[in-house]
């Protein structure tokens, strides 16, 4: 990936910012320049929210390039509390002990180093939903 | 309307073909094809080839030129990327441009150059780059298989599935790729093998996986006014139909339907005019176990959840009421992506024509072909009658 495309997506891999429809209101992920709904272009900034809950995962044994070293590691399907859903890692918690349904949250973590010069890539990962203090 | 017929076929056998460049796939197939009606290739005025990804694989473009320019031809050529849907997508273009009556005789061509590329988890990255949002599913972590396996949890949740209905996916394609010449693995697979094999991504198993393999699959299309000149030997292309999907899995309401296989086929047997019930044969995109369950409960061949438990009783191995995969499908007669789509054509021409040999599904009047690409974000199904 290069450096200009890592820019241009860092609000929403870094915040789960994205752009809501001023016309119909449908909140698109990922945030698409275009209303993929009604198709208008008069979009406005929108906050995706930071918790939903895993709807189906699986645990990968055997991954592609860069993430081949971190097996075995849980992805899965997350619904966000707006509806919204997203394909995501779950982390901070062991493989065995997750379950549909649990309550995620999203956090901000490491996805992969680039070789010796290429970027160090971050972006959004949901762990389960932490106990209110 | 004009009748469009295939009236010749030429594949390579499927392998790791360490002698062979990409090149020289394309063109093997395609004179074969050529070679075996005594068709002269200045008679061809057009060609399709399809490719996934030769430039990533064999860091060569223009693949459909390339070959056209090296057999001395300067008819119209395209190149059609559909990932490992590209075969059928280049035949589907192929049938279009003859039923328009803008062509009389073409060629198309699928091919893949694999084995040149070596390490599983690079020549893997590069079929997850054409097949999954690279940005918000491949970068995440997630892998084709992973979501194939994301569908297989939600097929054994919903339906119950087994573990052992789909490793007889596997275990009844390798009976199939033994009898068929052109077969990568014409071996007999085990179920235990299949169930011990190395976990992938959960529930699926490595040997529940189609393999890396190159292979050049080619079949000729013509009007059948043309096609009489050469020979009385053709089958007649009665139906394509094509529909997508939403493209990341995350956007589809239900993983145990593969909604653009469903409505691909209700395309196509419309055009056709047939039902499931009159289907003999079927040649599908068993690219993982759970994707052949999946496709033949969408094309209609058994009821929604039905796939698991149809292979399992046998329904779909030669001997069933319904044979899917005569040629061994992705996981024995081999996956070089591109290649497909037409080997799949190549398979149905023989049993139609009663010259599939040991594989013969006897009385075989009409077939499917059914290729898709990825997890069926695009899905092609064509129908075929002696």
């Amino acid at each position: 990936m290069t450096v200009p495309d890592y820019w241009r997506l860092k609000d929403t891999r870094f915040r789960l910012m994205g752009v809501k429809c001023a016309e119909c209101g449908h909140a698109n992920f990922p945030p698409t320049v275009v209303c993929p709904k009604c198709g208008s272009e008069n979009l406005e900034e929108y906050q995706f929210p930071h918790e939903g809950v895993l709807t189906n995962f699986t645990v990968v044994y055997q991954g592609n390039q860069q993430y081949n070293y971190q097996v075995p590691y849980v992805i899965g399907i997350v619904e966000l509390t707006d509806g919204t859903r997203l394909t995501s890692q779950i982390t901070d918690i062991d493989p065995e002990d997750v379950k549909i349904g649990m309550p995620v949250e999203f956090t901000l973590r490491k996805y992969y180093v680039e070789g010796d010069e290429g970027i160090i890539m971050y972006g959004y990962k949901f762990r389960p939903k932490l106990k209110e203090a | 309307m004009t009748q469009v017929v295939v009236l010749s076929t030429g594949m390579t056998k499927f392998t790791d073909a360490y002698e062979f460049g990409i090149r020289d796939l394309g063109m093997q197939a395609l004179t074969r094809a050529l070679n075996n009606k005594s068709i002269n290739k200045s008679d061809l005025d057009g060609l399709f080839v399809g490719n996934m990804s030769s430039q990533a694989f064999t860091e060569q473009g223009l693949i459909g030129p390339l070959i056209a320019a090296d057999l001395g031809m300067d008819i119209p050529v395209t190149t059609v990327n559909l990932a490992d849907a590209s075969g059928a997508s280049a035949f589907r273009q192929a049938y279009l441009s003859v039923k328009s009556g803008q062509h009389d005789l073409v060629a198309v061509v699928g091919v893949e150059k694999v084995t040149d590329m070596l390490g599983l988890p690079l020549l893997q990255g590069i079929y997850a780059m054409n097949v999954l949002d690279r940005r918000y599913e491949g970068q995440q972590g997630l892998t084709l298989a992973s979501a194939y396996a994301l569908m297989a949890q939600e097929h054994q949740r919903k339906y119950g599935t087994t573990h052992e209905q789909r490793a007889m996916v596997a275990v009844k394609n390798h009976m199939n790729g033994k009898v068929n010449p052109y077969a990568q693995f014409r071996n007999l697979l085990k179920m235990e093998t299949v169930l011990k094999s190395k976990i992938v991504a959960d529930p699926l198993r490595l040997f529940e996986m189609s393999a890396a393999g190159d292979g050049g699959a080619a079949v000729l299309l013509a009007s059948e006014k043309i096609a009489k000149q050469y020979t009385d030997e053709y089958i007649y292309v009665k139906g394509s139909g094509q529909a997508s999907m939403p493209f990341r899995i995350s956007d589809r309401n239900d993983l145990t339907e593969l909604l653009s296989v469903k409505k691909a086929a209700q395309n196509a047997y419309g055009q056709a005019a047939i039902e499931p019930k009159h289907i003999h044969l079927a040649e599908v995109h068993d690219s993982v176990t759970i994707s052949e369950i999946m496709t033949i409960e969408a094309l209609g061949l058994v009821k929604p959840g039905e796939g698991g438990t149809a292979t399992e009783e046998g329904r779909t191995k030669r001997d069933g009421d319904i044979p899917v995969n005569t040629s061994g499908g992705l996981k024995a007669r081999g996956a070089p992506f591109g290649a497909v789509g037409v080997a799949q054509v190549v398979e149905v021409y023989e049993q139609l024509l009663g010259i599939a040999g040991d594989r013969q599904i006897p009385d075989a009047e009409i077939a499917i072909t059914e290729n898709h690409a990825g997890t069926g974000v695009t899905s092609l199904v064509h129908v075929f009658s002696r």
